[in-house]
Protein backbone atom coordinates (compact mmCIF):
# COMPACT_ATOMS: atom_id res chain seq x y z
CA UNK A 1 0.00 0.00 0.00
CA UNK A 2 1.65 3.09 1.18
CA UNK A 3 1.02 6.75 0.03
CA UNK A 4 -1.31 8.95 1.66
CA UNK A 5 -5.14 8.79 1.18
CA UNK A 6 -7.59 11.25 1.59
CA UNK A 7 -9.52 8.66 3.71
CA UNK A 8 -7.48 8.03 6.38
CA UNK A 9 -8.01 11.37 7.48
CA UNK A 10 -11.18 10.42 8.97
CA UNK A 11 -8.94 7.99 11.23
CA UNK A 12 -8.52 10.55 14.13
CA UNK A 13 -12.02 11.51 14.26
CA UNK A 14 -13.24 7.57 14.15
CA UNK A 15 -13.38 7.29 18.20
CA UNK A 16 -14.59 11.06 18.68
CA UNK A 17 -17.64 11.13 16.63
CA UNK A 18 -21.25 9.63 18.06
CA UNK A 19 -22.26 6.37 16.56
CA UNK A 20 -25.80 5.10 16.08
CA UNK A 21 -25.68 0.92 16.77
CA UNK A 22 -26.90 -1.17 14.42
CA UNK A 23 -29.62 -3.32 15.36
CA UNK A 24 -28.63 -7.03 16.59
CA UNK A 25 -32.01 -8.43 15.71
CA UNK A 26 -34.58 -7.76 13.13
CA UNK A 27 -36.48 -4.51 13.81
CA UNK A 28 -40.08 -5.50 13.31
CA UNK A 29 -42.32 -3.06 11.29
CA UNK A 30 -44.20 -1.87 14.20
CA UNK A 31 -41.17 -0.41 16.08
CA UNK A 32 -40.16 0.92 12.68
CA UNK A 33 -43.04 2.76 12.16
CA UNK A 34 -42.91 3.73 15.83
CA UNK A 35 -39.47 5.36 14.81
CA UNK A 36 -40.41 7.03 11.55
CA UNK A 37 -43.00 9.36 13.80
CA UNK A 38 -40.92 9.52 16.54
CA UNK A 39 -37.73 11.27 14.59
CA UNK A 40 -39.65 13.07 12.44
CA UNK A 41 -41.87 14.91 15.20
CA UNK A 42 -38.71 15.55 16.92
CA UNK A 43 -36.66 16.73 13.74
CA UNK A 44 -39.96 19.02 12.99
CA UNK A 45 -39.51 20.24 16.55
CA UNK A 46 -36.56 22.06 15.26
CA UNK A 47 -38.83 25.11 13.39
CA UNK A 48 -38.20 26.65 17.21
CA UNK A 49 -36.64 29.97 16.38
CA UNK A 50 -33.08 30.34 17.34
CA UNK A 51 -32.69 31.81 20.56
CA UNK A 52 -31.25 35.33 21.12
CA UNK A 53 -33.20 36.74 18.19
CA UNK A 54 -36.12 39.12 18.24
CA UNK A 55 -39.31 37.75 18.07
CA UNK A 56 -40.26 37.76 14.41
CA UNK A 57 -36.83 37.50 13.04
CA UNK A 58 -37.35 35.21 9.91
CA UNK A 59 -39.83 38.22 8.51
CA UNK A 60 -36.57 40.54 9.38
CA UNK A 61 -33.61 38.54 8.14
CA UNK A 62 -32.54 39.38 4.87
CA UNK A 63 -32.46 35.88 3.22
CA UNK A 64 -29.64 34.94 0.46
CA UNK A 65 -30.87 31.94 -0.47
CA UNK A 66 -34.82 31.76 0.04
CA UNK A 67 -35.61 29.79 -3.60
CA UNK A 68 -33.28 27.05 -2.41
CA UNK A 69 -34.82 26.89 1.31
CA UNK A 70 -37.66 24.60 0.59
CA UNK A 71 -35.25 21.43 -1.43
CA UNK A 72 -33.20 21.55 1.77
CA UNK A 73 -35.78 21.82 4.20
CA UNK A 74 -34.64 24.73 5.61
CA UNK A 75 -36.11 27.75 7.71
CA UNK A 76 -34.59 31.13 8.25
CA UNK A 77 -34.45 32.48 11.39
CA UNK A 78 -34.74 28.80 13.01
CA UNK A 79 -32.74 25.77 14.15
CA UNK A 80 -33.12 24.83 10.84
CA UNK A 81 -30.78 27.43 9.14
CA UNK A 82 -29.52 25.13 7.48
CA UNK A 83 -31.60 22.34 7.32
CA UNK A 84 -30.51 19.24 5.08
CA UNK A 85 -27.81 21.22 2.91
CA UNK A 86 -24.74 19.93 5.23
CA UNK A 87 -26.19 16.41 5.11
CA UNK A 88 -27.14 16.76 1.26
CA UNK A 89 -23.91 18.10 0.31
CA UNK A 90 -21.51 16.18 2.29
CA UNK A 91 -23.69 12.90 0.67
CA UNK A 92 -23.33 13.61 -3.16
CA UNK A 93 -19.61 14.42 -2.42
CA UNK A 94 -18.87 11.38 -0.85
CA UNK A 95 -20.38 9.29 -2.94
CA UNK A 96 -20.45 10.33 -6.13
CA UNK A 97 -16.05 11.16 -5.34
CA UNK A 98 -16.39 7.08 -4.56
CA UNK A 99 -17.80 6.32 -7.69
CA UNK A 100 -15.61 7.98 -10.20
CA UNK A 101 -12.81 6.83 -8.19
CA UNK A 102 -12.01 10.04 -7.00
CA UNK A 103 -10.98 8.91 -3.50
CA UNK A 104 -8.96 5.53 -3.37
CA UNK A 105 -11.31 3.63 -1.34
CA UNK A 106 -12.37 0.09 -1.62
CA UNK A 107 -16.05 -0.87 -0.33
CA UNK A 108 -15.39 -4.34 -0.23
CA UNK A 109 -13.23 -3.99 2.87
CA UNK A 110 -15.33 -3.62 5.92
CA UNK A 111 -12.48 -0.86 7.30
CA UNK A 112 -12.62 1.28 4.44
CA UNK A 113 -16.60 1.41 4.59
CA UNK A 114 -16.59 2.50 8.21
CA UNK A 115 -13.93 5.22 7.34
CA UNK A 116 -15.89 6.33 4.33
CA UNK A 117 -18.97 6.42 6.19
CA UNK A 118 -17.36 8.75 8.75
CA UNK A 119 -16.07 11.23 6.06
CA UNK A 120 -19.13 11.34 5.45
CA UNK A 121 -20.32 12.31 8.51
CA UNK A 122 -17.08 14.75 9.10
CA UNK A 123 -17.76 16.36 6.66
CA UNK A 124 -21.45 17.10 6.98
CA UNK A 125 -20.21 18.44 10.46
CA UNK A 126 -17.17 20.42 9.13
CA UNK A 127 -19.88 21.98 6.89
CA UNK A 128 -22.54 22.50 9.04
CA UNK A 129 -19.33 24.69 11.24
CA UNK A 130 -18.10 26.37 7.78
CA UNK A 131 -21.55 27.45 7.21
CA UNK A 132 -22.84 28.34 10.21
CA UNK A 133 -19.48 30.39 10.66
CA UNK A 134 -19.89 32.16 7.22
CA UNK A 135 -23.68 32.99 7.65
CA UNK A 136 -22.54 35.11 11.61
CA UNK A 137 -19.27 36.56 9.40
CA UNK A 138 -21.37 38.00 7.01
CA UNK A 139 -23.92 40.07 9.18
CA UNK A 140 -26.80 37.40 8.31
CA UNK A 141 -27.86 37.48 11.86
CA UNK A 142 -26.59 41.40 13.00
CA UNK A 143 -30.03 42.83 12.33
CA UNK A 144 -32.29 40.62 14.55
CA UNK A 145 -29.79 40.17 17.50
CA UNK A 146 -32.65 40.76 20.73
CA UNK A 147 -30.61 43.65 22.25
CA UNK A 148 -27.69 44.53 19.87
CA UNK A 149 -27.62 48.16 18.42
CA UNK A 150 -24.72 48.01 16.03
CA UNK A 151 -23.90 51.58 16.53
CA UNK A 152 -23.27 51.78 20.21
CA UNK A 153 -22.32 48.36 20.85
CA UNK A 154 -19.19 46.58 19.70
CA UNK A 155 -18.99 43.36 18.12
CA UNK A 156 -21.44 41.16 20.16
CA UNK A 157 -19.20 38.10 19.98
CA UNK A 158 -21.07 36.48 22.94
CA UNK A 159 -24.64 36.67 21.12
CA UNK A 160 -23.05 35.03 17.74
CA UNK A 161 -21.79 32.70 19.48
CA UNK A 162 -25.10 31.83 21.22
CA UNK A 163 -26.65 31.53 17.64
CA UNK A 164 -23.44 29.37 16.46
CA UNK A 165 -23.92 26.75 19.33
CA UNK A 166 -27.68 26.48 18.32
CA UNK A 167 -27.27 26.52 14.77
CA UNK A 168 -24.40 24.13 14.72
CA UNK A 169 -25.86 21.79 17.64
CA UNK A 170 -28.87 21.13 15.44
CA UNK A 171 -27.13 20.42 12.82
CA UNK A 172 -25.59 17.86 14.18
CA UNK A 173 -28.14 16.38 15.98
CA UNK A 174 -30.13 16.37 12.05
CA UNK A 175 -27.25 14.36 11.13
CA UNK A 176 -27.61 12.32 13.85
CA UNK A 177 -31.18 11.53 13.31
CA UNK A 178 -30.57 10.96 9.74
CA UNK A 179 -28.19 7.88 10.98
CA UNK A 180 -31.20 6.27 13.01
CA UNK A 181 -32.93 6.06 10.01
CA UNK A 182 -30.26 5.15 7.50
CA UNK A 183 -29.28 2.17 10.18
CA UNK A 184 -32.49 0.92 9.56
CA UNK A 185 -34.37 1.76 12.61
CA UNK A 186 -37.26 3.87 10.57
CA UNK A 187 -38.26 3.64 6.85
CA UNK A 188 -35.94 4.82 4.21
CA UNK A 189 -32.79 6.61 3.99
CA UNK A 190 -32.91 9.12 6.42
CA UNK A 191 -32.40 12.47 4.69
CA UNK A 192 -35.31 11.93 2.00
CA UNK A 193 -37.44 10.62 4.97
CA UNK A 194 -36.89 14.16 6.31
CA UNK A 195 -37.18 16.28 3.22
CA UNK A 196 -40.92 14.27 2.93
CA UNK A 197 -41.74 14.83 6.30
CA UNK A 198 -40.88 18.45 6.29
CA UNK A 199 -42.31 19.06 2.83
CA UNK A 200 -45.26 17.65 3.91
CA UNK A 201 -45.76 19.47 6.63
CA UNK A 202 -44.96 22.68 5.10
CA UNK A 203 -47.63 22.24 2.30
CA UNK A 204 -50.20 22.13 5.04
CA UNK A 205 -48.65 25.02 6.98
CA UNK A 206 -48.87 27.52 4.08
CA UNK A 207 -52.50 26.34 2.68
CA UNK A 208 -54.48 26.47 6.30
CA UNK A 209 -51.88 27.71 8.77
CA UNK A 210 -53.46 29.98 11.02
CA UNK A 211 -50.87 31.86 12.72
CA UNK A 212 -50.72 35.34 11.90
CA UNK A 213 -47.98 37.84 11.02
CA UNK A 214 -47.42 41.28 10.99
CA UNK A 215 -45.87 41.79 7.38
CA UNK A 216 -42.95 43.24 6.87
CA UNK A 217 -43.40 47.21 6.18
CA UNK A 218 -46.80 47.29 6.86
CA UNK A 219 -49.17 47.17 9.91
CA UNK A 220 -51.44 44.71 8.59
CA UNK A 221 -51.50 40.93 10.16
CA UNK A 222 -52.32 38.06 7.94
CA UNK A 223 -52.08 34.12 8.21
CA UNK A 224 -50.01 32.20 6.95
CA UNK A 225 -52.32 29.99 5.00
CA UNK A 226 -53.01 31.03 1.67
CA UNK A 227 -56.47 29.56 1.97
CA UNK A 228 -56.88 30.56 5.74
CA UNK A 229 -56.70 34.76 4.44
CA UNK A 230 -60.18 33.77 2.71
CA UNK A 231 -61.40 31.42 5.06
CA UNK A 232 -60.90 33.61 7.97
CA UNK A 233 -62.93 36.38 5.91
CA UNK A 234 -65.67 34.08 4.92
CA UNK A 235 -66.19 33.15 8.72
CA UNK A 236 -66.13 36.22 10.50
CA UNK A 237 -68.82 37.26 7.99
CA UNK A 238 -66.84 39.93 6.77
CA UNK A 239 -67.95 39.80 3.55
CA UNK A 240 -67.04 43.56 2.55
CA UNK A 241 -63.67 42.56 2.32
CA UNK A 242 -63.81 39.47 0.69
CA UNK A 243 -62.80 40.30 -2.74
CA UNK A 244 -59.68 42.43 -0.86
CA UNK A 245 -58.74 39.33 0.69
CA UNK A 246 -58.99 36.97 -2.33
CA UNK A 247 -56.50 38.53 -4.41
CA UNK A 248 -54.54 39.06 -1.70
CA UNK A 249 -54.37 35.49 -1.37
CA UNK A 250 -52.74 35.29 -4.95
CA UNK A 251 -50.86 38.19 -5.26
CA UNK A 252 -49.04 38.36 -1.72
CA UNK A 253 -45.26 37.81 -1.86
CA UNK A 254 -44.19 37.92 1.87
CA UNK A 255 -46.67 34.61 2.68
CA UNK A 256 -47.25 31.65 0.83
CA UNK A 257 -50.08 32.46 -2.10
CA UNK A 258 -52.30 30.86 -3.81
CA UNK A 259 -50.59 30.65 -6.91
CA UNK A 260 -47.94 28.53 -5.49
CA UNK A 261 -50.78 26.41 -3.82
CA UNK A 262 -52.03 25.71 -7.26
CA UNK A 263 -48.50 25.37 -8.87
CA UNK A 264 -47.95 22.37 -6.14
CA UNK A 265 -50.78 20.23 -6.41
CA UNK A 266 -50.39 20.69 -9.83
CA UNK A 267 -46.66 19.35 -9.22
CA UNK A 268 -47.69 16.91 -7.44
CA UNK A 269 -50.18 15.67 -9.99
CA UNK A 270 -48.15 15.52 -12.72
CA UNK A 271 -45.17 13.74 -10.73
CA UNK A 272 -47.79 10.84 -9.49
CA UNK A 273 -48.36 10.54 -13.26
CA UNK A 274 -44.80 10.51 -14.19
CA UNK A 275 -44.00 7.98 -11.78
CA UNK A 276 -46.34 5.60 -12.97
CA UNK A 277 -44.39 5.04 -16.59
CA UNK A 278 -42.31 1.77 -16.57
CA UNK A 279 -41.32 -0.71 -18.93
CA UNK A 280 -41.58 -4.45 -17.88
CA UNK A 281 -38.98 -6.84 -18.78
CA UNK A 282 -40.69 -10.30 -18.19
CA UNK A 283 -37.96 -12.50 -16.29
CA UNK A 284 -38.09 -16.02 -14.93
CA UNK A 285 -36.66 -18.00 -12.63
CA UNK A 286 -34.58 -20.75 -13.22
CA UNK A 287 -34.70 -22.68 -10.59
CA UNK A 288 -38.79 -23.27 -10.40
CA UNK A 289 -40.40 -24.22 -13.47
CA UNK A 290 -43.22 -21.72 -14.70
CA UNK A 291 -42.79 -18.56 -12.56
CA UNK A 292 -43.04 -16.25 -14.60
CA UNK A 293 -42.69 -12.41 -13.09
CA UNK A 294 -41.80 -8.88 -14.94
CA UNK A 295 -39.15 -6.65 -13.52
CA UNK A 296 -39.96 -2.82 -13.72
CA UNK A 297 -37.66 -0.49 -14.90
CA UNK A 298 -39.19 2.72 -13.53
CA UNK A 299 -38.91 5.90 -16.10
CA UNK A 300 -37.92 7.99 -12.44
CA UNK A 301 -35.02 5.60 -12.27
CA UNK A 302 -32.95 7.85 -10.08
CA UNK A 303 -36.16 9.58 -8.42
CA UNK A 304 -36.14 12.87 -6.90
CA UNK A 305 -32.14 12.73 -6.12
CA UNK A 306 -31.57 14.57 -9.78
CA UNK A 307 -33.13 17.67 -8.70
CA UNK A 308 -32.27 17.43 -4.76
CA UNK A 309 -28.42 17.31 -6.37
CA UNK A 310 -29.28 20.11 -8.92
CA UNK A 311 -30.52 22.33 -6.33
CA UNK A 312 -28.04 21.23 -3.55
CA UNK A 313 -25.21 22.07 -5.99
CA UNK A 314 -26.61 26.01 -6.91
CA UNK A 315 -27.72 26.23 -2.83
CA UNK A 316 -24.07 25.98 -2.13
CA UNK A 317 -23.05 28.08 -5.03
CA UNK A 318 -24.97 30.98 -3.77
CA UNK A 319 -24.66 30.56 -0.41
CA UNK A 320 -20.35 30.76 -0.88
CA UNK A 321 -21.02 33.56 -3.33
CA UNK A 322 -23.08 35.21 -0.48
CA UNK A 323 -19.93 34.75 1.65
CA UNK A 324 -17.29 35.75 -1.01
CA UNK A 325 -19.41 38.68 -1.69
CA UNK A 326 -19.35 39.97 2.16
CA UNK A 327 -15.62 39.21 1.98
CA UNK A 328 -14.21 40.95 -1.26
CA UNK A 329 -16.70 43.77 -0.39
CA UNK A 330 -13.83 45.34 1.61
CA UNK A 331 -10.75 44.40 -0.27
CA UNK A 332 -12.03 44.52 -4.02
CA UNK A 333 -15.38 45.62 -4.27
CA UNK A 334 -14.89 45.28 -8.11
CA UNK A 335 -14.69 41.85 -7.72
CA UNK A 336 -17.81 41.90 -5.64
CA UNK A 337 -20.10 43.36 -7.92
CA UNK A 338 -18.88 41.05 -11.03
CA UNK A 339 -20.40 37.87 -8.79
CA UNK A 340 -23.20 39.89 -7.86
CA UNK A 341 -25.12 42.79 -6.03
CA UNK A 342 -28.19 42.30 -3.59
CA UNK A 343 -30.80 44.26 -2.95
CA UNK A 344 -33.75 43.91 -0.43
CA UNK A 345 -36.88 42.92 -1.36
CA UNK A 346 -38.97 45.22 0.45
CA UNK A 347 -42.63 42.77 0.76
CA UNK A 348 -40.22 39.83 1.72
CA UNK A 349 -37.31 41.22 3.16
CA UNK A 350 -35.44 38.74 0.67
CA UNK A 351 -31.99 39.63 -0.67
CA UNK A 352 -32.54 39.16 -4.81
CA UNK A 353 -29.59 39.07 -6.50
CA UNK A 354 -29.74 42.12 -9.46
CA UNK A 355 -26.72 42.19 -11.09
CA UNK A 356 -23.28 40.05 -11.81
CA UNK A 357 -22.76 36.23 -12.13
CA UNK A 358 -24.71 34.42 -9.48
CA UNK A 359 -27.72 36.30 -10.70
CA UNK A 360 -28.26 34.16 -13.73
CA UNK A 361 -28.37 31.32 -10.94
CA UNK A 362 -32.13 32.21 -9.13
CA UNK A 363 -35.00 31.17 -10.67
CA UNK A 364 -37.07 33.92 -11.78
CA UNK A 365 -39.97 34.96 -9.27
CA UNK A 366 -42.93 34.44 -11.28
CA UNK A 367 -44.14 34.37 -14.92
CA UNK A 368 -43.73 37.88 -15.50
CA UNK A 369 -40.36 37.63 -14.12
CA UNK A 370 -39.23 34.95 -16.50
CA UNK A 371 -40.65 36.87 -18.98
CA UNK A 372 -38.76 40.06 -18.27
CA UNK A 373 -35.58 38.20 -17.92
CA UNK A 374 -35.35 35.91 -20.40
CA UNK A 375 -31.41 35.49 -20.42
CA UNK A 376 -31.65 34.51 -17.03
CA UNK A 377 -34.62 32.09 -17.27
CA UNK A 378 -32.80 30.42 -19.82
CA UNK A 379 -29.20 30.14 -17.92
CA UNK A 380 -31.32 28.99 -14.69
CA UNK A 381 -33.15 26.33 -16.91
CA UNK A 382 -29.68 25.58 -18.53
CA UNK A 383 -28.02 24.63 -15.22
CA UNK A 384 -30.67 22.52 -13.64
CA UNK A 385 -31.41 20.23 -16.67
CA UNK A 386 -27.90 20.11 -16.91
CA UNK A 387 -26.69 19.45 -13.76
CA UNK A 388 -30.24 16.62 -13.12
CA UNK A 389 -29.79 14.59 -16.24
CA UNK A 390 -25.52 14.36 -15.76
CA UNK A 391 -26.43 13.49 -11.93
CA UNK A 392 -29.45 10.74 -13.47
CA UNK A 393 -26.85 9.48 -16.03
CA UNK A 394 -24.19 8.77 -13.80
CA UNK A 395 -26.04 8.14 -10.38
CA UNK A 396 -28.00 5.01 -12.66
CA UNK A 397 -23.90 3.50 -13.13
CA UNK A 398 -22.47 4.20 -9.56
CA UNK A 399 -25.48 4.01 -7.19
CA UNK A 400 -25.20 -0.16 -6.88
CA UNK A 401 -28.29 -0.27 -9.16
CA UNK A 402 -26.74 -0.03 -12.72
CA UNK A 403 -27.20 -2.62 -15.32
CA UNK A 404 -24.45 -4.61 -14.57
CA UNK A 405 -25.18 -4.61 -10.25
CA UNK A 406 -28.82 -5.71 -11.49
CA UNK A 407 -27.18 -8.75 -13.70
CA UNK A 408 -25.50 -10.20 -10.96
CA UNK A 409 -28.61 -9.83 -8.86
CA UNK A 410 -30.28 -11.60 -11.05
CA UNK A 411 -27.62 -14.01 -11.71
CA UNK A 412 -27.39 -14.83 -7.42
CA UNK A 413 -30.99 -14.89 -6.98
CA UNK A 414 -31.85 -17.43 -10.24
CA UNK A 415 -33.72 -15.16 -12.28
CA UNK A 416 -32.91 -15.61 -15.94
CA UNK A 417 -35.01 -13.63 -19.20
CA UNK A 418 -36.54 -15.54 -21.70
CA UNK A 419 -34.36 -16.27 -24.95
CA UNK A 420 -31.58 -14.17 -23.35
CA UNK A 421 -27.92 -16.02 -22.25
CA UNK A 422 -26.63 -14.81 -19.20
CA UNK A 423 -24.24 -12.70 -20.46
CA UNK A 424 -26.78 -10.00 -22.90
CA UNK A 425 -28.72 -9.50 -19.45
CA UNK A 426 -26.14 -6.72 -18.27
CA UNK A 427 -26.56 -5.76 -22.30
CA UNK A 428 -30.50 -5.73 -22.65
CA UNK A 429 -31.01 -3.85 -19.11
CA UNK A 430 -27.76 -1.49 -20.37
CA UNK A 431 -29.98 -0.44 -23.81
CA UNK A 432 -33.05 1.23 -21.13
CA UNK A 433 -31.62 1.78 -17.49
CA UNK A 434 -29.71 4.73 -18.82
CA UNK A 435 -32.11 5.97 -21.26
CA UNK A 436 -35.38 6.14 -18.35
CA UNK A 437 -32.60 7.72 -15.66
CA UNK A 438 -31.53 10.48 -18.04
CA UNK A 439 -34.93 10.83 -19.12
CA UNK A 440 -36.53 10.55 -16.02
CA UNK A 441 -34.11 13.40 -14.34
CA UNK A 442 -35.00 15.13 -17.58
CA UNK A 443 -38.55 15.69 -17.05
CA UNK A 444 -38.72 15.67 -13.27
CA UNK A 445 -36.25 19.07 -14.36
CA UNK A 446 -38.73 20.12 -16.53
CA UNK A 447 -41.78 20.22 -14.14
CA UNK A 448 -39.49 22.11 -11.42
CA UNK A 449 -38.63 24.30 -13.81
CA UNK A 450 -42.75 25.01 -15.27
CA UNK A 451 -43.14 25.14 -11.42
CA UNK A 452 -40.55 27.72 -10.87
CA UNK A 453 -41.88 30.22 -13.82
CA UNK A 454 -45.18 29.94 -12.86
CA UNK A 455 -44.20 31.14 -9.81
CA UNK A 456 -43.68 28.55 -7.72
CA UNK A 457 -41.30 30.24 -5.36
CA UNK A 458 -38.86 27.56 -5.12
CA UNK A 459 -41.56 25.56 -3.59
CA UNK A 460 -42.31 23.80 -6.93
CA UNK A 461 -39.15 21.87 -6.71
CA UNK A 462 -39.29 21.34 -3.27
CA UNK A 463 -42.52 19.56 -3.74
CA UNK A 464 -41.84 17.64 -6.74
CA UNK A 465 -38.33 16.46 -4.48
CA UNK A 466 -40.76 15.68 -1.59
CA UNK A 467 -43.20 13.58 -3.60
CA UNK A 468 -40.97 11.52 -5.07
CA UNK A 469 -38.52 11.00 -1.77
CA UNK A 470 -42.33 10.05 -0.11
CA UNK A 471 -43.26 7.63 -2.80
CA UNK A 472 -39.44 6.02 -2.72
CA UNK A 473 -39.57 5.81 0.90
CA UNK A 474 -43.26 4.33 0.61
CA UNK A 475 -42.34 1.52 -1.45
CA UNK A 476 -39.61 0.96 0.88
CA UNK A 477 -42.26 0.59 3.53
CA UNK A 478 -44.15 -1.91 1.40
CA UNK A 479 -41.59 -4.71 0.40
CA UNK A 480 -40.88 -4.31 4.34
CA UNK A 481 -43.99 -4.75 5.01
CA UNK A 482 -44.84 -7.56 2.08
CA UNK A 483 -41.76 -9.35 3.29
CA UNK A 484 -43.17 -9.79 6.99
CA UNK A 485 -45.73 -10.68 5.63
CA UNK A 486 -47.91 -8.32 6.26
CA UNK A 487 -47.67 -8.76 9.99
CA UNK A 488 -48.17 -5.19 11.86
CA UNK A 489 -50.48 -4.81 14.72
CA UNK A 490 -50.02 -1.13 14.26
CA UNK A 491 -51.89 -1.33 10.09
CA UNK A 492 -54.29 -3.72 11.38
CA UNK A 493 -55.04 -1.60 13.87
CA UNK A 494 -55.93 0.78 11.24
CA UNK A 495 -57.84 -1.38 9.02
CA UNK A 496 -59.87 -2.83 11.35
CA UNK A 497 -58.25 -6.10 11.55
CA UNK A 498 -58.66 -7.35 8.40
CA UNK B 1 13.13 -17.16 -33.28
CA UNK B 2 10.13 -15.39 -31.32
CA UNK B 3 7.87 -17.78 -29.94
CA UNK B 4 4.92 -17.82 -31.75
CA UNK B 5 1.70 -18.62 -30.18
CA UNK B 6 -0.60 -21.33 -31.98
CA UNK B 7 -2.98 -19.22 -34.54
CA UNK B 8 -0.59 -16.47 -34.80
CA UNK B 9 0.12 -13.18 -33.22
CA UNK B 10 -3.32 -11.73 -34.08
CA UNK B 11 -4.88 -14.56 -31.72
CA UNK B 12 -2.33 -14.14 -28.80
CA UNK B 13 -3.36 -10.11 -28.83
CA UNK B 14 -6.87 -11.35 -28.54
CA UNK B 15 -5.96 -13.24 -25.81
CA UNK B 16 -3.86 -10.78 -23.86
CA UNK B 17 -6.98 -8.45 -24.55
CA UNK B 18 -9.38 -10.63 -22.77
CA UNK B 19 -7.20 -11.54 -19.68
CA UNK B 20 -6.66 -8.21 -19.15
CA UNK B 21 -10.24 -7.53 -19.22
CA UNK B 22 -11.01 -10.67 -16.84
CA UNK B 23 -8.29 -9.35 -14.67
CA UNK B 24 -9.94 -5.34 -14.40
CA UNK B 25 -12.77 -7.06 -13.72
CA UNK B 26 -11.73 -9.02 -10.86
CA UNK B 27 -9.86 -6.22 -9.55
CA UNK B 28 -12.76 -3.26 -10.00
CA UNK B 29 -13.10 -2.09 -6.80
CA UNK B 30 -17.23 -1.66 -6.51
CA UNK B 31 -18.38 2.22 -7.01
CA UNK B 32 -20.74 2.33 -4.23
CA UNK B 33 -22.02 0.72 -0.52
CA UNK B 34 -24.67 -0.98 -2.40
CA UNK B 35 -22.54 -2.94 -4.98
CA UNK B 36 -20.27 -3.70 -2.42
CA UNK B 37 -23.36 -5.38 -1.01
CA UNK B 38 -23.39 -3.61 2.14
CA UNK B 39 -26.40 -1.62 1.80
CA UNK B 40 -26.45 1.78 1.22
CA UNK B 41 -27.58 4.81 -1.52
CA UNK B 42 -29.58 2.93 -4.29
CA UNK B 43 -30.96 4.45 -7.14
CA UNK B 44 -33.90 6.32 -5.64
CA UNK B 45 -32.48 6.50 -1.95
CA UNK B 46 -29.85 8.42 -0.89
CA UNK B 47 -28.36 6.83 2.58
CA UNK B 48 -25.07 8.04 4.37
CA UNK B 49 -24.18 5.88 7.28
CA UNK B 50 -25.38 2.08 7.07
CA UNK B 51 -22.22 1.02 8.48
CA UNK B 52 -21.45 0.29 11.45
CA UNK B 53 -18.00 1.67 12.84
CA UNK B 54 -16.11 2.13 15.81
CA UNK B 55 -17.12 4.81 17.06
CA UNK B 56 -18.90 6.12 19.93
CA UNK B 57 -21.32 3.85 19.79
CA UNK B 58 -25.09 5.25 21.47
CA UNK B 59 -28.31 3.82 20.68
CA UNK B 60 -30.89 5.21 18.67
CA UNK B 61 -33.41 5.93 21.47
CA UNK B 62 -30.59 8.03 23.01
CA UNK B 63 -29.84 9.99 19.63
CA UNK B 64 -33.92 11.32 19.96
CA UNK B 65 -33.53 11.54 23.59
CA UNK B 66 -30.97 13.87 23.04
CA UNK B 67 -32.71 15.96 20.08
CA UNK B 68 -35.29 16.04 22.73
CA UNK B 69 -33.47 17.44 25.37
CA UNK B 70 -31.50 20.22 23.40
CA UNK B 71 -34.41 21.53 21.43
CA UNK B 72 -36.20 21.66 25.42
CA UNK B 73 -33.09 23.57 26.63
CA UNK B 74 -33.56 25.88 23.85
CA UNK B 75 -37.62 26.40 24.54
CA UNK B 76 -36.48 26.63 28.48
CA UNK B 77 -33.98 29.97 27.29
CA UNK B 78 -36.79 31.29 25.44
CA UNK B 79 -39.19 31.48 28.01
CA UNK B 80 -36.58 32.54 30.55
CA UNK B 81 -36.35 35.58 28.35
CA UNK B 82 -39.93 35.73 28.33
CA UNK B 83 -40.00 36.41 31.65
CA UNK B 84 -37.19 38.41 32.50
CA UNK B 85 -37.90 40.38 29.61
CA UNK B 86 -34.22 40.84 28.95
CA UNK B 87 -31.72 38.82 26.70
CA UNK B 88 -29.43 37.05 28.76
CA UNK B 89 -26.25 36.52 27.61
Amino acid sequence: MGGFRLLDLAKFFLPLLPECETSDEKISVDEKIMFTLGAGVIFLLGQLPVYGLVSQASFLLHDPISPFRSILASEKGTLFELGLLPAFTAAFVWQLAAGFKLINVNLNLRGDRELYQTGQKLTSFLLAIVYAFGLIASGYYDDVLSGYNALEDGIPYGKYFLVFLQVVSWSFITTLIIEVFDKGFAFGGGALSLLAIQIATNIIRETLGLDTFNLPNSDVQEPVGALAVILRKIFSLDLTSLPGAIKSAFVRTNLPNLVQLFVSILSVLIVMGLQNFRIELPIRSTKVRGMANVFPIKLLYTGALPIIFAYTVLANVQLLGYYSIHLLQNFAPFLATILGSYTVDPSSNDLVLTSGVLSYLVPPTGLINTILTPIRSIIFSTAVILLSTWFGYNWSFISGSSPKDIAKQFKDQGISMPGKRDVSITHELGRIIPVAAVLGAFMLAVVVLAAEFLGGGGRGAGIVAGVSAALSVLEEFMVDLQQNGGVSQLASAFTGGR
Amino acid sequence: MVFQAPGGLRSAAKRKNTADKKAQQANATPASTRAAGAGGSSSTMLKLFTDEAQGLRVDPLVVLILAVGFIFSVIILHVLAKLTGKFIS
